[in-house]
């Protein structure tokens, strides 16, 4: 019994064999006029090739800056990595210079935002926008960076691709421009695409297409994919792997069906309480969780969940050490490392 | 006693608290002083029916740009209707004059998406909830403020919170600010127009909740605008479906998640994302083809026959009606009844449905 409770390097058994990604107690900070808010707490989690990570968390969380972290693209000066490792392929991506970053970004990870409108410039052409990197780092000719961009416009189901990539962002609608988003992430080959709410901005029948298109892509490329992700639908559908991040802390990680059928971090068992199931009965109340997420600037000493936690106890005042509850997951909560299954006592309360 | 209340309490159930009737709102845009160019007439609700019984809440979804928010707001007279008749407690409001309509705002408010907006900055809570008091003639004074402590407690507030301005409060917060203000004058019908779209998973929890409580606690008639299908099932009696200014099926809440009839209404709860993984990785979404169409020139016919996968030549010419098909339930669809069942065309690939 207190055997499947191994204390120690949790984070290991939760690693895949073949690792493409390992981050590594990462740790992020910005400067604010409010003092130092400390965005990401000794983050760690890896992910193999092609395989599919999903992150997830209220607004805040850390996710974006998770993100921007790997690609070297926190906003300067006010935010940096104050320690740890991104270690892509073996190599530690917070060692190299502007340059060499330079040369990683789009071509061996790319990543794609939530709001596609935004992110394209609108005074280019959609050809101009996509060939660009496709030359840049694969020294294609303009003849071949355009050939390769419409076979790309045309994977990610844009019609008459040939035709449309003389148009300009404004002339495709939302859920068209997010393919082309995609197009253009993919168009290098990356090995890893990271997706920061991708489908967030769009309707739910588009979202659904894009869901598909990705699952397609990540398939056909053999591509590894971190999911971010408010919406535990959208990670339940596309991940292997999730990490349930909270006020900068990875405070749960684990294999989808773990997280979902035996959450052992209050904070998970809280959120996917907060959602309708499709069978409730009409008017019955939410699980819901009482309370709203730390200020980052000024965080509870301990478990960064404690003012919220209805399990809390005087240990939490303490941050928790990671404990596995069984092999691949792990979670950041007291009541684990004392052996009480939150699930049992859930239905205590 | 208590018979006379029961009495009293069902005949009025019988009737709907709101009702509206082949609803219109044409939205005149490009507007040219040249004279030249025509103007561009946009049907953004265009004949829409429905009746709330008291007490009850009908979901009304649908995508965005839809008309979901037209109809709230054509509701509320923020926006005089093209056409149609709007009765609330048994009053047609659809012609009064602003200051007729004043009074029927006492019984009748709406609560917004964007609880950053919605809320006047400058203003304190207390002073909020109590201008809303004022507007509607309510006693002033003594009186006034602790009804303001009342509401803010009411909302699951600590009414020490009335001299603090909505910049110091979270997004779940300020909702509630909102949902206290339209409280304020006892209505009986409340539009919520996506009322938790903006906030987060565990803060939408805690007002889904508090808008549960309020309606058993106070009887309020709630007509509930959400794009989360989810969250309607939750929350509804029945759902009314959406599509570029049309209701294309209405029904009680168990009939239209067990047994959709319409291929929109199909598709889009078959789009839906469900937190769990069993389910999620083995089902076939039916995925619509393209988008939707621009509300300035809406398909001719049926309105979704561009993106319906059983589209024929007469859906293309002729507009179905919404009929009623069960009890309960109505569809506009010509095919409804072949294409009981019949899911769509599941994992088809997006290419396929692209060209
Ligand atoms: N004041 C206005 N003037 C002109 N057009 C308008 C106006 N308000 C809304 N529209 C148009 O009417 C249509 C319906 O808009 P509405 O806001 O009702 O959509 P909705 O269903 O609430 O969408 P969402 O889910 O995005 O809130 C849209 O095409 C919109 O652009
Ligand atoms: N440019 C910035 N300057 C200061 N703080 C930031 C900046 N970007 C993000 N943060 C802070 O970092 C934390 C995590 O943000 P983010 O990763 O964007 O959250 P999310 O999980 O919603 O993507 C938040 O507290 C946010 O306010
Ligand atoms: S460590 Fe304590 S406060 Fe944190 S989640 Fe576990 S029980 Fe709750
Ligand atoms: S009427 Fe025709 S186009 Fe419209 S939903 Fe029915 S089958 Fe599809
Ligand atoms: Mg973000
Ligand atoms: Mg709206």
């Amino acid at each position: 019994m207190m055997n499947a409770h191994v204390r120690t390097e949790a984070s290991e058994a939760a690693r895949p064999a073949s690792s493409l990604l390992e981050v590594k107690n990462l740790t992020t900070e910005f400067r604010t006029e409010r003092g130092t808010v400390r965005s990401l707490h000794s983050v760690s989690f890896g992910l193999g090739e092609g395989e599919a990570l999903g992150l997830v968390g209220e607004s805040g969380c850390g996710k974006s800056v998770t993100a921007l972290s790997i690609m070297g693209l926190l906003p300067q000066p006010a935010g940096r990595i104050v320690s740890g490792e991104i270690l892509f392929n073996g190599v530690d991506l917070t060692k190299l210079s502007d340059r060499e970053m330079e040369a990683v970004r789009g071509k061996d990870i790319a990543l794609i935002f939530q709001d596609a409108l935004t992110s394209l410039n609108p005074v280019l052409t959609i050809e101009r926008q996509i060939t660009e990197a496709a030359r840049r780092h694969l020294g294609l000719s303009p003849a071949a960076a355009r050939r390769r961009a419409i076979e790309f416009l045309d994977l990610v189901g844009i019609p008459a691709p040939d035709k449309r990539i003389s148009d300009y962002p404004h002339q495709f609608s939302g859920g068209m421009r997010q393919r082309v988003m995609i197009a253009m992430a993919l168009v290098c080959g990356p090995r890893l695409l990271i997706a920061d709410e991708p489908t967030t901005a769009l309707d739910v029948t588009i979202q659904a297409q894009i869901l598909e298109l990705l699952q397609r892509l990540r398939k056909e490329l053999s591509m590894a994919l971190i999911m971010i992700t408010h919406d535990l639908g959208v990670v339940a559908g596309i991940a292997d792997r999730v990490n349930v991040m909270y006020a900068g802390h990875v405070v749960e990680t684990g294999m989808v069906r773990q997280i979902f059928k035996n959450a052992s971090h209050p904070y998970t068992a809280g959120l996917l309480g907060s959602i309708p199931k499709l069978d409730s009965i009409r008017g019955s109340k939410l699980q819901s969780i009482k309370g709203t997420p730390p200020d980052l600037a000024n965080p509870p000493p301990g478990c960064p969940f404690t003012p919220r936690c209805s399990h809390a106890f005087d240990k939490c005042a303490e941050p928790p050490p990671r404990s596995s509850p069984e092999p691949a997951h792990a979670a950041e909560c007291w009541l684990l490392e004392a052996g009480v299954n939150t699930a049992d006592s859930r239905g205590l309360s | 006693m208590m018979n006379v209340h029961l009495m009293h309490n069902n005949s009025a159930s019988n009737r709907p608290v709101l009702e509206v009737a082949n609803l219109k709102k044409h939205f005149v845009i490009g507007k040219s002083f040249f004279g030249g160019k025509p103007l561009t007439k946009l049907k953004a609700v265009d004949g829409v029916s429905f009746a709330i019984g008291a007490g009850k809440t009908l979901g009304l979804v649908g995508e965005s740009g839809c008309g979901k928010s037209t109809v709230g707001k054509t509701i509320l007279r923020l926006y005089n209707p093209t056409e149609g008749s709007i009765r609330v407690l048994d009053q047609e409001i659809s012609a009064l004059k602003p200051k007729a309509m004043r009074d029927v705002r006492r019984s009748l408010q709406m609560i917004f998406q964007d609880p950053y907006a919605s809320l006047d900055p400058q203003m304190t809570v207390g002073r909020i909830i109590s201008e809303a008091l004022e507007i509607h003639g309510l006693p002033k004074g003594q009186s006034h403020a602790s009804r303001v402590k009342e509401l803010l407690s009411l909302v699951g507030l600590d009414p020490v919170v009335a001299n603090r301005r909505p910049k110091e409060f979270s997004g779940g917060q300020r909702q509630r600010i909102g949902i206290a203000r339209a409280l304020a004058v006892e209505p009986k019908v409340l539009v919520c127009d996506e009322p938790i779209s903006a906030l987060d998973v565990s803060i939408q929890a805690q007002v889904i909740n508090l808008l549960q409580r309020l309606q058993d606690e106070l009887g309020l008639t709630y007509l509930f605008i959400a794009h989360d299908l989810g969250v309607v099932r939750h929350f509804s009696d029945r759902v009314a479906v959406m599509y570029l200014g049309g209701i294309v099926e209405i029904a009680d809440r168990d009939r239209l998640y067990a047994d959709p009839l319409h291929p929109y209404t199909k598709a889009l709860l078959s789009a839906i994302p469900v937190p769990d993984p069993d389910v999620e990785q083995q089902r076939r979404r039916i995925l619509l083809r393209g988008e939707l169409p621009s509300p300035l020139n809406p398909p001719l016919g049926c309105r979704f026959h561009t993106r319906c996968p059983f589209a024929t030549d007469r859906c293309r010419e002729e507009v179905p009606a919404l009929v009623a098909v069960a009890p309960g339930q109505e569809v506009a669809c010509h095919y409804w009844q072949e294409l009981r069942g019949v899911e769509g065309r599941p994992n088809q690939s997006i290419l396929e449905t692209e060209k």
